[in-house]
């Protein structure tokens, strides 16, 4: 079994990071106005690092991949520059920008059964896919596929490559395709919702398999996803986004680190947790995330109308909703109840009830703030065995 | 991985849903942003009033052809055979091959084609949804026999099929409007049968019955609406092919007697003299395809403002 | 639909003063392959006011017995008892009568939905169907949104696409509310939302399941979801019960290798939520091929570790 390693990096770009994107953004127009689904994105990932992406979904975290990886629609504009490996995509030739993604990125999208054709077996695919970007016989094609399939813990290879992809199943079909997107021996990996729709211990075994592959081969990897307790586990860095820009950058370490970003903390808050009693209610935003047809504001304006949002935090049912004709809704109807400065300390909310706390420790926020809750993801994994009831 | 990568971002439209369109679509945005326009694109409106006011005219002269000033009667020699247009009302369109006027022939047989056109249609819809509704929503046996009724009907030869039940009804417009219906309806019972296999499993079907719904409200209430795309589409080709169907009925000395008009007649009679004197039978294909052709945009104009397509994902 | 119970004796695990009482339940489908046993045999029961989560990965029937329950369709055996009335005996009218103390919940809520109908119309179906004159049901449909959140007046007119996937599901909620049931299969419910979105719904859920005085059979694949919706859990995997008993039991101490497989992948934000140690024999996975019956292993916790009821790959 031969493990791959990245390909060489240019020599003057080694130490850059291997993705960059500076200020991007993506317009589009459609009968309602310009939709502005990406405003001013800026983001790195580095070499052999795990990056996570996470956020809900209009939030423009697919997006961003697409355009990087130039799969938006052609009349879509874009802004700001974008960088592989030191290179400027936005100037290229969308063919060759095209060729060079092709073999230096792999992408794992989340419906395997789309991705694959159904009517083609599995081995005709793949040695499709090596020999497009590498000059490879026939046999030697087959011979890197089967090799690919056994690293990615797929049991008798050999005969698997005649199957097709209906005879396997969800989680095998998402291990064909993380060995398809590994072919060409890619410097970037990007799963993007790769186990949404996988069972939970399916999921684990393929995002324990992501991990290994991408630390034998040292590439860079991106994950993302809308839970963030897959990216919290997995990832050296995490971004958030939300409204089409990122409003949160920090490493996975200090995830819970104060200061806490509020959109942040409301996300974690609303995740249920497998130690919370029966009947709990969990606090959660209000209203809607900004329409992609709000023009775009500066990070600040952007900011305050989202902290706004943010801090209606609540574990009370529901809001009645006003709509605005054929227009994605904005709630403007619900109270602010604190102000809330992303970047500053975090002063307690006030409506979390002592019912509500149940996930979140005694005391209200501060709590929260200070880390007691999950200081052990920030000391590290070691730190586990001793925390552990 | 190449093969994802090589993907094209496709046309307009499509990259729009595509983009927009959340993965996961259960936000609190709205599951699908109105970004296709309800209302077809501008180009197309022409064709939409062109339409309306042909379909108008041709009814409104259909239904008051006895009292249209000048308009000979259809059956009444108005000259020599086969002359071409000349400024008269009862000349306007020339003569057919007997010396009668093609204007009046035409609007009379409006009366015949369109009623044959949509009489035909319905006995036809009546009969495949029945058929059709039953079979795809008990399954089973009464999908077998649905089966059997459609496949017979579509194994016997249309032709034969027709010219027998003419011969059994007889040649009036009540027995080729149901030999008519009859034919046809085995495209109805396919149709519908797989649109209500296709629905029964949704689970809207499931919630009425979870609510005590029985299945006479479920197959009216539930089923049925949603039958009104998938069957909207093929009517308009439907009626037209029914038109022409009668024609090759009269051509065969089975449709309606002489001297009353129809298109599809005008068209098997003036075929035979087709090389000599073209314009007799130009007006009734031309009609036929103006017809046919407002049929199909409104047809298309009704669904895609119906169509709620665009909900699902 | 021929009534048997597995064994002479009831099981253990259920009592005296349920609502709702599932013995020995079997599904079985004819599909494409051949007879595909979707559950087998399995046994439970809800009590007024609580809540029974059921979970499992795909494939295990959960959303099968769920809809069972509903008599949708009717199970190949077994016995459901509603306030102590035998489900199956029932003549098809007097089902439908008592369809409307059993509702259901659906995992997608515009495949719930009939597209072409207005929101008034999809939360009085239950009451159209029941005949419930027009004035009266105007006022159940507004007392139904208002509890899930919504008013009529807003969203009476609208259609299900122009709303928001959480608030489909709310209306869902409250057109299941409309008929005023005694109890409640959610099935899958939140699957499909965002995180903030899931928790809103949730919160509706134990909203009009405290104000109504509701009992829910919470089915889902989330582990954490069924955690803080349940009093109790119901594990299953491939047609069967591995382990039952409050959730707080199950989740701290599970007994079942499979409920600890299951434990151990779920993603958690912060390890701590998971209090039980992994030991070698979680490896061991006898269970995949073999059904084992339940035994108690704590105060009304079962799990299925007791002597072998079928061995080998193939279901019966």
């Amino acid at each position: 079994m031969t493990t791959q390693t990245a390909s060489v990096p240019s020599q003057d770009t080694m130490t850059g990071p291997l993705v960059s994107v500076e200020d991007l953004t993506l317009e589009l127009d459609t009968p309602h106005g310009t939709a502005h689904i990406l405003r001013g994105v800026s983001m790195a990932v580095e070499r052999g690092q795990t990056l996570g992406i996470v956020g809900e979904s209009g939030s423009g975290k697919s997006m961003l991949l697409r355009t990087v990886l130039g799969l938006t629609p052609g009349d879509a504009r874009i802004g700001g520059t974008m960088r592989f490996d030191g290179q400027d995509l936005s100037a290229m030739h969308p063919e060759a920008r095209r060729t060079m993604l092709g073999r230096r990125v792999g992408v794992v999208f989340q419906n395997p059964m789309t991705s694959l054709n159904p009517v083609r077996t599995i081995g005709t695919q793949m040695a499709e896919a090596v020999r497009f970007h590498q000059k490879m016989s026939k046999q030697q094609a087959r011979e890197l596929a089967v090799d690919l399939l056994d690293q990615v813990g797929i049991v008798k290879p050999r005969q698997r490559l005649r199957d097709y992809p209906h005879q396997f199943s969800g989680g095998m079909r998402q291990r064909v395709m993380i060995a398809m997107a590994l072919t060409c021996s890619p410097d970037l990996l990007i799963a993007d919702e790769a186990t949404t729709a996988l069972d939970v211990t399916i999921q684990k075994g393929i995002l324990d398999l992501l991990q290994r592959v991408q630390e034998e081969r040292h590439m860079s990897m991106i994950l993302v996803s809308h839970d963030l307790s897959v990216v919290a586990g997995r990832t050296d860095d995490v971004i958030v986004m939300y409204g089409g820009r990122i409003v949160d950058r920090r490493a996975t370490a200090e995830l819970f680190s104060p200061p806490i970003h509020p959109y942040t903390r409301a996300l974690m808050l609303a995740i249920p947790r497998l130690d919370m009693d029966a009947h709990t209610r969990l606090p959660a935003l209000g209203g809607n995330p900004p329409s992609v047809f709000d023009p775009v504001l500066d990070a600040d304006a952007a900011d305050e109308r989202d902290g706004r949002r943010w801090s209606t935090i609540s574990a009370d049912a529901a809001d009645p909703v006003e709509f605005r004709d054929g227009v994605v809704p904005t709630d403007d109807t619900v109270e602010p109840l604190n102000e809330v400065v992303p970047g500053s300390e975090i002063g307690a909310v006030g409506t979390l009830s002592a019912e509500q706390q149940a996930g979140v420790a005694e005391g209200g926020d501060r709590e929260v703030a200070s880390g007691t809750l999950f200081e052990e993801i920030a000391l590290g994994a070691d730190a586990d065995e001793e925390e552990r009831r | 991985m190449t093969s994802q990568l090589k993907q094209d971002p496709g046309p307009r439209t499509q990259g729009f849903n595509a983009v927009i369109r959340p993965k996961r679509w259960g936000t609190s945005l709205p599951l699908v942003p109105r970004l296709k326009p309800r209302r077809p694109r501008k180009a197309n409106r022409g064709a939409l009033w062109f339409a309306v006011a042909w379909l108008t005219v041709l009814v409104l002269a259909a239904v008051f052809a006895d009292v249209i000033p000048g308009l000979p009667a259809y059956d009444e020699k108005i000259g020599a055979f086969a002359q071409p247009p000349e400024l008269s009302i009862g000349g306007l369109l020339g003569t057919d091959g007997i010396g009668r006027s093609n204007l009046s022939r035409i609007i009379y047989g409006a009366r015949i084609s369109l009623t044959i056109a949509v009489v035909s249609t319905l006995i036809g819809l009546v009969i495949g949804l029945v058929v059709g509704m039953i079979g795809g929503y008990y399954r089973g046996a009464w999908e077998a026999t649905a089966n059997v009724i459609a496949n017979t009907l579509s194994a016997l030869p249309p032709l034969l099929l027709l010219l027998a039940l003419v011969s059994a009804i007889g040649a009036s417009l009540f027995g080729i409007t149901i030999a008519l219906g009859v034919v046809i309806a085995d495209l109805y019972i396919r149709v519908t049968k797989g649109a209500v296999i296709g629905n029964t499993n949704r689970e809207y079907v499931l919630a009425a019955r979870a609510l005590g719904a029985g299945d006479f409200r479920i197959m009216t209430r539930e089923i049925l609406p949603n039958l009104v795309p998938v069957l909207g589409s093929i009517i308009p080709m439907a009626m037209a092919i029914m038109i022409v169907v009668e024609g090759s009925l009269s051509f065969l000395g089975y449709g309606i007697p002489a001297p009353t008009p129809s298109w599809g007649g005008m068209i098997a009679a003036g075929a035979d003299i087709m090389r000599q004197f073209p314009l007799v039978i130009l007006w009734p294909v031309v009609t036929l395809f103006l017809t046919v052709f407002s049929f199909n945009t409104i047809g298309d104009h009704l669904a895609s403002r119906t169509d709620v397509r665009e909900a699902k994902l | 639909m021929s009534i048997t119970s597995e064994a002479p004796t009831r099981s253990g695990w259920l009592r005296e003063d349920a609502l709702l009482t599932v013995e020995g339940l079997h599904c079985a489908f004819k599909t494409a392959s051949g007879r595909v046993h979707a559950v087998r045999g399995v046994t439970f029961d809800v009590r007024p006011g609580e809540t029974l989560g059921l979970v499992g990965e795909s494939g295990c029937g959960k959303t099968t017995t769920g809809r069972a329950v509903l008599r949708l369709p009717p199970p190949t055996a077994g016995r459901i008892t509603f306030r102590g009335q035998d489900m199956a005996g029932l003549s098809m009218s007097a089902l439908r009568r008592e369809r409307r103390n059993v509702q259901m919940i659906f995992q997608d809520p515009l495949s719930a939905f009939n597209p072409r109908r207005k929101v008034v119309d999809i939360v009085g179906e239950g009451l159209e169907i029941q005949g419930v004159p027009r004035a009266e049901r105007q006022e159940r449909i507004a007392e139904a949104l208002d509890q899930v959140g919504m008013s009529l007046e807003a969203v009476g007119d609208r259609r299900p696409h122009e709303l928001s996937g959480g608030q489909c599901q709310r209306i869902s909620i409250a057109r299941a509310l409309a008929v005023g049931p005694d109890l409640i299969v959610c099935d899958e419910p939140v699957a499909s939302l965002d995180v903030s979105v899931q928790a809103r719904v949730l919160n509706v859920l134990q909203d009009i399941r405290e104000r109504n005085g509701l009992s829910l059979v919470f089915v889902s694949h989330d582990l954490a979801v069924v955690k803080v919706m349940s009093d109790r859990v119901a594990v299953m995997y491939r047609g069967r019960i591995v382990e039952i008993g409050p959730a707080d039991s199950v989740y701290r101490t599970p007994s079942h290798p499979y409920t600890r497989r299951l434990l151990d992948a779920v993603p958690v934000l912060d390890p701590s939520e998971r209090s039980w140690e992994r030991s070698q024999a979680d490896d061991d996975a006898e269970w995949r091929t073999v059904d084992r019956a339940l035994v108690e292993v704590a105060p009304e916790h079962y799990a299925a570790l007791g002597e072998v009821v079928h061995d080998g790959e193939r279901v019966p």
